[in-house]
């Protein structure tokens, strides 16, 4: 592998992606690209001032840090370079398209604004498929080597046998409740609004954990 | 040739005891149109209704306890799905809230109306009332959907047609109203009576993500994961009133409701999450073919409705083959594209888990960056 680029929207000279960058290029002998991505929006003309100003601070931070990540890469033997680039539609395509050739990118946790949305670049995979190479969550990729914590499991549980108890007890009764449920009036308007409510967040607390164990949900 | 209308006592609490009696294996059906729902649900933001009002139908529910028992069960689903969709970051709120109120009046007017049907035509007037409502409006939109996503397929196309946000800005009646989440300047009149719409077709075919969602993306110009996450939030409220009002005419059974629960709540986080991983364009391209498909479907169930009313007479053969063509296309509809979803979905998780184990952290060296 040859070159690596690495997404970051975080200014922080240790994320999760910029230690996967370096274990990676180190261990390939690649170079890494990082792109500091600085959120900014100009919608509203009163705050366009406002913005400016912290956007300007944000890019001169990413700057610091770039350079300060650059020495300690550089220690190791790893060439490194960075921009810090607005993250807007245009100008992240632009500095996309001027990053090209790159093996593989390396995204930190991204907030992708909806107007890069609307380039049909609402996730990773979106990503993936523009740049026509591998793209990697970083964070989504920590946590799928997380174990799965007790807590999901006793939630699992718990909320299990509370479903359990609503289809198996309840359901079997139903005829002779829906007498009241269907005898219409609005107590029985809310007392049908409460037992779905009810029954809904039982169950679904049951059924949110189930794409947890596979790892296809991270968070 | 129109025949007698025909009034029929209805005894509402006996219909589904009588469906599942006589069909059993209905309930397991029921379970399957659920997970459809949901998993339809959670990936397009919508799609729940327009595919399980009419199979209700096609066991044997009446239209208006189909719709019912729909929008009763839409409101627990939608609870959890924009549950998911809100810790992702794409419910806007603000534009929730304000859709709602407007949509709570649709949906009050739509309970009287549907009520009206159902106590004087019986259930078949009932059932016509809701497959024409559902044929036209789903069918326009559907069309355009569909138009858009081939037109996105395109080089240089990319994102929904923003046509119809352009001409709905040149008619931008003050006053405005920005939305931070979904980043667009919106009149308030426009929403006003785009809620209504959305609130009427929710009460009278327990669809509002099919009028919501598109009218967000192409009127509004929200991008489309927000206006999925937006319309589960708008289809919670809607669902407690709907559930609510009909409720109070009767018209619930909670068998229906809970069975369409056990397979949505498991379909709609694997189809939120899918919104993640599948790239934006197949969501529209699944959600047009879709309602199409469901269109057709509902059409060829008309003619078995206008007999049983009297209106035109057909024979035996017609109707059975009517009613096996709506069968046929529902179900179809509905389990290949819920297949394409899971195949999606599951095809991009496997290769990310694979990129993972090929790049995971115990396989580098073990020194890492120093401060």
């Amino acid at each position: 592998m040859k070159r690596i680029l690495l997404l970051e929207q975080k200014l922080d000279e240790s994320t999760t992606a910029i230690q996967y960058a370096y274990r990676i290029a180190k261990r390939d002998g690649a170079e890494v690209l990082c792109l500091f991505l600085i959120p900014s929006s100009m919608t509203t003309a009163d705050w366009i001032e406002t913005q400016e100003r912290v956007v300007g601070e944000d890019i001169k931070k990413a700057e610091r840090i770039g350079m300060r990540i650059k020495q300690r890469f550089e220690d190791e033997g790893i060439r490194f370079s960075y921009r810090a680039i607005r993250f807007q539609p245009t100008i992240f395509m632009k500095e996309l398209e001027a990053s090209m050739p790159v093996d593989l990118v390396i995204a930190g946790r991204l907030t992708s604004p909806v107007e890069v949305a609307d380039l049909g670049l609402g996730s990773i995979g979106d990503l993936g498929v523009r740049l026509n190479c591998p793209v990697i969550d970083a964070e989504a990729m920590q946590k799928s080597f997380e174990p799965i914590s007790p807590r999901l499991w006793r939630r699992f549980i718990l909320y299990g046998i509370g479903s359990a108890l609503m289809y198996f007890v309840f359901f079997p009764n139903i005829k002779h409740l829906n007498k009241f449920y269907m005898g219409g009036g609005i107590l029985a308007g809310l007392a049908i609004m409460v037992t779905v409510a009810v029954h809904a967040w039982v169950y679904g607390s049951t059924t949110e954990c189930l794409p947890k164990f596979i790892r296809m949900d991270k968070d | 040739m129109h025949g007698e209308v025909v009034t029929e006592i209805i005894d509402k609490m006996g219909i589904v005891t009588q469906i599942f009696g006589n069909h059993p294996h209905y309930m397991l059906v029921m379970v399957l149109i659920g997970f459809i729902g949901g998993t339809l649900s959670g990936f397009i933001g919508s799609g729940g209704a327009f595919f399980m009002t009419p199979a209700m139908m096609n066991l044997g529910v009446p239209g208006v306890m189909a719709v019912a028992a729909n929008i009763t069960h839409k409101f627990g689903k939608a609870m959890m799905g924009q549950k998911k969709h809100g810790e992702m970051g794409h419910v806007d709120k603000k534009l929730g809230i304000i859709l709602l109120i407007t949509a709570l009046a649709g949906i009050r007017v739509a309970v009287v109306v549907n009520g009206w049907f159902f106590e004087h035509m019986g259930k078949a007037g009932s059932s016509l009332y809701v497959s024409v409502v559902f044929c036209v409006t789903l069918s326009i939109i559907g069309v355009f959907m569909l138009r858009d996503a081939l037109r996105s397929r395109r080089p240089g196309a990319s994102g929904p047609s923003d046509r119809f946000v352009k001409m709905a800005r040149k008619f931008q009646i003050k006053p405005l109203v920005y939305f931070k989440v979904a980043n667009v300047r919106i009149s308030l009149i426009v929403m006003i009576v785009i809620g209504f719409l959305i609130g009427y077709m929710a009460g009278t075919i327990g669809v509002g993500g099919f009028i919501g969602v598109p009218a967000m993306i192409y009127i509004f110009g929200v991008p489309t994961v927000v206006a999925a996450g937006t319309e589960l939030f708008l289809a919670m409220f809607m669902g407690a009133f709907g559930a609510f009002n009909y409720g109070v005419e009767g018209y619930v059974d909670l068998r229906l409701t809970l069975l369409l629960y056990a397979g949505s709540l498991v379909g709609i986080f694997v189809g939120a999450i899918g919104t993640k991983l599948v790239k934006e364009l197949y969501i529209r391209m699944v959600t047009a073919l879709l309602i199409l498909l469901c269109v057709v479907s509902r059409a060829l169930a008309v003619p078995q409705y206008l007999g049983e009313l009297k209106w035109v007479s057909f024979t035996q053969h017609v109707a059975s083959l009517c009613e096996l063509g709506s069968k046929l296309f529902l179900f179809g509809s509905g389990v290949t594209s819920t297949a394409i979803i899971l195949y999606l979905v599951f095809r991009v998780h496997l290769r990310e888990q694979r990129l993972f184990r090929l790049y995971r952290p115990e396989a580098m060296p073990v020194a890492s960056i120093r401060r």
